[in-house]
């Protein structure tokens, strides 16, 4: 009995082991576990150093001058307020707005379309992309291995003196997996920390009758791709999902964005087009002829109904979260210039 | 001492034994190709990359050895024309079946090392998948006119999979097996269809890596 007992918690504990959340990834006990296998890249704090300090780095870029922050400021949640859509070397402007960066490790899908499939590979898209840094992996891995800045990172993540792509793109994957924003007026209601307001509860109430269908809690989004009946752009001729399934179903479904730190994060919608939240609404109740069922019914909303509801949604700010010196710029590791 | 002496010419015996090698030699028109020349009076070839996985060892249609490992074949560079498979130890097989390509679920597990390192160049970076093969070059056209082909075959789901699965018989050249690569089928895409490019999962794409059936055959001792 006693054998069998011993038996019974070897392969608790190992089963256990094997679902490990990392300790430098905490979230709140309401949300589900992250989608992210961290058994193929353990997470270290050495590692996310790395990952930031090539994440801060023009040398991505081919000609040192945009980096992954360029469009992605920590101020803004790590999406960019400047363009309606991305900008990238030799003022080259691509053609969608850039996603705001948080929560990723419940992700299974990212970019717009749902293009990368996997968060270790999705760096690679910006890297490559001839309106963004018109790079590729083999020019960086070059510049990053023979840059002092690198050396002592790269031996501390990894206990090698030169990087592989595999080990560049898992670091930069660390670093992204650490951006957790869990601690808007939202968390710390759910938490019992704090009340929403009456207008904020009232909001909340919309909120849950009208937009959470796809903007589903904890993290206001359902992570599926839908249709948002916007008119077409014509400089832009943008199919959505349908790019990368070909499947006519999915013309026009772009994935559904989340809804924290929107009060950071416009201009809004796949193609920057909306600069305030209330454009959105006003779309999702007027603008709208053959989208998504799930939409509430045109102008079911009041003006004051829009009201509550965007009081509630700066609830989903999170403060704590764009002003984390730990996602900043690294300026100890670029005081050492490469020579 | 004697002993150990043959225990140890037994481990090296039997480590012999344990591999055995695949190489693949690309023709063209049943001459071997040399890349970076004209072939034929009007192609020149630059570039033959593709993946092979999943590779199973058969005796009378019965697996007798599976191995989950990925390998990319660069025919254009000699010292990577070879695939070596371990734990080999002679069984009786009479057939090989490759997959060419990259499955998804190898891409769902994130980023790897090796031959599967997006560093390689295999790997699309708009989105995410394997380019299960790429094939390059020139036809020289109106006896001048040089026109660049590029075809880069990737997409492992539907309704783009162009996955292959490939059986040819195993027949072995002493301690190898060498496998003939015959890219004719490929090349006479060009005049089929006067499509000399392309470049992501598309029903040109699938259409083309049906062709990939067409390819291989052990050349025999």
């Amino acid at each position: 009995m006693k054998k069998e007992l011993l038996w019974l918690f070897f392969v608790v504990v190992m089963s256990l082991s094997c679902f490990k959340i990392p300790a430098l990834i905490s979230y709140p006990n309401y949300w589900p576990k992250p989608v992210y296998n961290f058994n193929s890249n353990p997470i270290t704090a050495d590692k996310i150093l790395l990952g930031k300090v090539l994440f801060y780095d023009p040398i991505l870029s081919q000609d040192s001058t945009i980096s992954c922050a360029s469009c992605h400021s920590s101020y803004v949640a790590f999406t960019h307020v400047d363009h309606p859509t991305s900008h990238g070397i030799n003022d080259a402007i691509g053609n969608r707005n850039a996603p705001a960066l948080f929560n990723l490790a419940w992700q299974k899908k990212f970019m717009w379309d749902g293009a990368i499939s996997h968060l270790d590979f999705q760096v690679l898209a910006p890297i490559a992309n001839k309106s963004e840094m018109g790079s590729d992996l083999k020019t960086v891995l070059q510049r990053v291995n023979k840059n002092k800045r690198y050396h002592e990172l790269i031996v501390k993540a990894y206990k090698t003196e030169q990087l592989s792509g595999e080990q560049l793109l898992k670091a930069m994957t660390q670093f992204l997996l650490s951006l957790i924003s869990a601690d808007s007026k939202y968390d710390r209601v759910r938490a019992g920390k704090e009340q929403f307001t009456e207008q904020e509860a009232t909001g909340y109430a919309l909120f849950q009758e009208n937009c959470a269908s796809c903007h589903t809690e904890p993290f206001f989004t359902n992570h599926d791709f839908a249709k948002n009946d916007l008119p077409i752009n014509p400089n832009l001729d943008d199919l959505g999902r349908y790019e990368i399934t070909k499947n006519k179903k999915d013309s026009l479904h772009f994935k559904v964005p989340s809804l924290r730190n929107i009060a950071f994060t416009y201009p809004y919608m796949h193609d920057g087009r909306f600069k305030k939240l209330a454009e959105v609404l006003n779309h999702y109740q007027t603008g709208v002829s053959n989208g998504d069922a799930r939409l509430p019914a045109k102008n079911h909303l009041t003006s004051r109904d829009k009201i509550d509801i965007i009081a509630f949604l700066m609830c989903l700010s999170d403060n704590g979260f764009v002003q984390n010196k730990a996602f900043q710029f690294p300026i100890n590791n670029f005081k050492q210039q490469n020579p | 001492m004697y002993l150990r002496l043959c225990v140890l010419f037994c481990w090296f015996f039997s480590f012999a034994r344990a591999q055995t090698t695949i190489e693949f030699i690309p023709t063209f028109q049943h001459k071997t190709v040399i890349f970076n020349q004209v072939l034929s009076d009007s192609i020149q070839l630059h570039a033959l990359s593709f993946y092979v996985g999943q590779i199973e060892l058969l005796h009378k249609d019965k697996v007798v050895k599976r191995y989950d490992t990925y390998h990319l074949l660069t025919l254009n560079d000699s010292s990577k024309t070879t695939i070596t498979l371990n734990q080999y130890n002679n069984q009786a097989v009479d057939a090989i079946r490759i997959l060419i390509g990259v499955d998804s679920a190898t891409v769902e597990n994130g980023v790897l090392a090796g031959d599967l390192d997006p560093m390689n160049g295999h790997f699309w970076t708009w989105q995410s998948g394997y380019i299960h093969l790429k094939l390059e070059g020139e036809v020289i056209r109106n006896h001048s006119e040089k026109k660049s082909f590029a075809y880069h075959i990737g997409g492992a789901t539907a309704p783009t999979n162009t996955l292959q699965t490939v059986t040819f018989p195993f027949v072995k050249q002493e301690k190898k097996l060498v496998v003939e690569l015959t890219i004719d089928p490929l090349l006479n895409w060009i005049a089929a269809t006067n499509d000399y490019e392309i470049m992501s999962p598309s029903p040109a794409a699938v259409a083309f890596s049906g062709l990939f059936q067409q390819l291989f055959k052990p050349i025999m001792p």
